[in-house]
């Protein structure tokens, strides 16, 4: 139950960082609308589940990314938009993304966890 | 009812929605009812998370195949680098989810009265509908190239005998021979896949010993996706193999003929032992027999819902909606569903649909263990799916074959997760 707990919370996480990086990424350069709040966040972090696994567990070559924590997911992707650690696609993905995008998925990505937290 | 804060709660918990079921409140009618119908990439996957944001709602699915056969990485199979078996997949996760899976094919669509006719003869009446299902033909849009003509030349954009019928014409083909991919004007599906079948078509001949055949790929346009990275792979891997003929070189066939084996295209005629027709396409049939078309047989959508733009409580995802800048591909079809089961459950609850960011990720087979890609995200502006700026791009052209091998890993990944995703 522990380990299933852990997993799930981690799955969130997961999801409101990674909706919360693609919302930034929306709304930084791209022909969104200004008066919206931006997309909510699991509506972007399903799209990354497609490739990362259900509940953030991958069957395949991804990696899981359930039971990282959100210091670790930050650093890493910030690092693949530095070009710092090598990457196919997520280097790509991360490109458009300012510091202070990565910073705010960060902190979002610690107060929606304590919401969601089982 | 604190809406703002119930709804965002709401949403958190929908996003792990299959493991924190317990959490997902829903208010609203008792038991409201959606029909999906296709069990591919878009129905399959709206089906699984309409059910998953809201356990209360009776969800059925509607496929006519007792099995569903992928189209990606199919092309892998025609190359000889997996079992067709390794496509096809079952609805028994599906079904353990609690949707209910009907194998049949819909007749009749009614929107006024909110009812499918089915072709046992039964009916199904609904309070919202999703209609995902895929492509089809524009049947003698080529002339000379109907039902009949697919049995002699293949056209394999639907995966399943046409596979295997493509298969095993390639194998027959003997050294030395001129081998031809008829490539339609866009919209199709999937747009990268008939460069990716010219590659696996040559993997097959270089592995069999038939280095001297001549694959030519006859095209309705003058650029096509990853363009630059298919031909580098070409000339790496098959030099001499595949000529791609583009429309400013008469590469646009008109018309073909399947007893003679000669298709025509206005640069010239050609002769050849395979002809591997991709014909221009349309919405599927269900889809424009329910009058959803809006623009040359495609059914325009309206992109925070995914709703008809013609009839109201009509869904339409994948492959048959018009989906501005997003291609046609399964990982789309993926990413339109999810955004549709979000609205759908939304909506039958009496709140508003969120809005949507879609994304996108194909990956394409070159050879094996090389593989390139291409990504982005979507975003919704004046009612059309727009692409993020700088949110994408391919594979770079300089990519040492470390990366092109992890690429081919991840197409791999992304299939196997994807699939876990969609059918358990």
């Amino acid at each position: 139950m522990r380990a299933r707990m852990t997993r799930c919370r981690a799955a969130v996480v997961l999801a409101a960082l990674l909706a919360a990086a693609a919302a930034a990424a929306a709304q930084e350069p791209g022909p969104g609308t200004a008066d919206s709040a931006g997309p909510p966040v699991p509506t972007i972090a399903r799209n990354c589940l497609g490739c990362h696994g259900p509940e953030g567990v991958s069957p395949g070559a991804m990696p899981t990314l359930a039971g990282k924590t959100a210091d670790y997911v930050a650093r890493r992707l910030m690092e693949f938009r530095d070009g710092a650690r090598p990457s196919t696609i997520m280097g790509r993905i991360m490109k458009p993304f300012a510091d202070e995008d990565i910073q705010k998925i960060a902190a979002y990505f610690a107060a929606e966890t304590v919401e969601v937290n089982p | 009812m604190t809406r703002g804060i119930a709804r965002r709660r709401f949403l958190q918990a929908a996003g792990a929605a299959s493991v924190l079921p317990a959490l997902v409140s829903c208010v609203g009618r008792a038991q409201p009812r959606v029909v999906i119908v296709g069990a591919g990439f878009g129905g399959a996957t709206c089906a699984h998370y309409i059910k998953a944001i809201d356990p209360k709602i009776d969800v059925t699915l509607v496929e006519r195949s007792e099995t569903y056969t992928t189209c990606p990485l199919s092309n892998n199979v025609i190359g000889g680098l997996q079992s067709f078996d390794s496509l096809v997949h079952g609805f028994d996760g599906l079904k353990a989810r609690g949707i209910a899976v009907v194998h049949d094919s819909v007749t009749a669509v009614d929107a006024e009265a909110r009812m499918l006719t089915l072709a046992a003869g039964g009916s199904l009446a609904y309070d919202r509908l999703v209609l995902s299902p895929g492509i089809d033909f524009v049947w003698n849009g080529i002339e000379g190239y109907d039902e009949l003509a697919a049995e002699v030349m293949p056209h394999a954009y639907k995966a399943g005998p046409q596979t295997l019928l493509l298969q095993k014409q390639l194998e027959s083909v003997e050294d030395g021979k001129i081998v031809i991919i008829v490539v339609p004007d866009n919209p199709y599906r999937c747009p990268p896949a008939p460069y990716e079948r010219a590659c696996m078509f040559a993997h097959y001949f270089k592995t069999a010993g038939k280095e001297k055949c001549k694959i030519f790929i006859l095209d309705h346009k003058d650029k096509f996706t990853k363009m630059d990275l298919f031909i580098q792979g070409w000339g790496r891997f098959y030099p001499g193999m595949i000529e791609w003929v583009p429309a400013s070189k008469g590469g646009t066939v008109n018309r073909v003929d399947p007893k003679t084996m000669t298709v025509y295209a206005e640069g010239g005629e050609y002769q050849a032992v395979l002809v591997n027709v991709v014909p221009p396409q349309s919405a599927g049939k269900v889809a424009l027999d329910a009058g959803l078309a809006t623009q040359d047989g495609w059914c325009g959508i309206k992109p925070w819902t995914m709703e008809s733009q013609v009839k109201e409580n009509i869904h339409v995802i994948g492959d048959s909606c018009v989906p501005g800048a997003m291609p046609k591909s399964g990982f789309s079809a993926n990413s339109q569903a999810k955004i549709c089961a979000a609205a759908v459950a939304a909506l039958l609850r009496g709140a508003e649909a969120v809005e949507p960011v879609f994304m996108n990720t194909c990956y394409s087979t070159i050879a094996p263990n090389y593989a390139v890609s291409i990504n982005a995200t979507y975003r919704v502006s004046n009612d059309n799916i727009v692409a993020v700026l700088g949110s994408g791009a391919e594979s770079p052209l300089d990519a040492p074959d470390q990366v092109r091998a992890a690429e081919y890993d991840y197409a791999q990944g992304w299939y196997a997760s994807t699939m876990a995703e969609i059918f358990g």
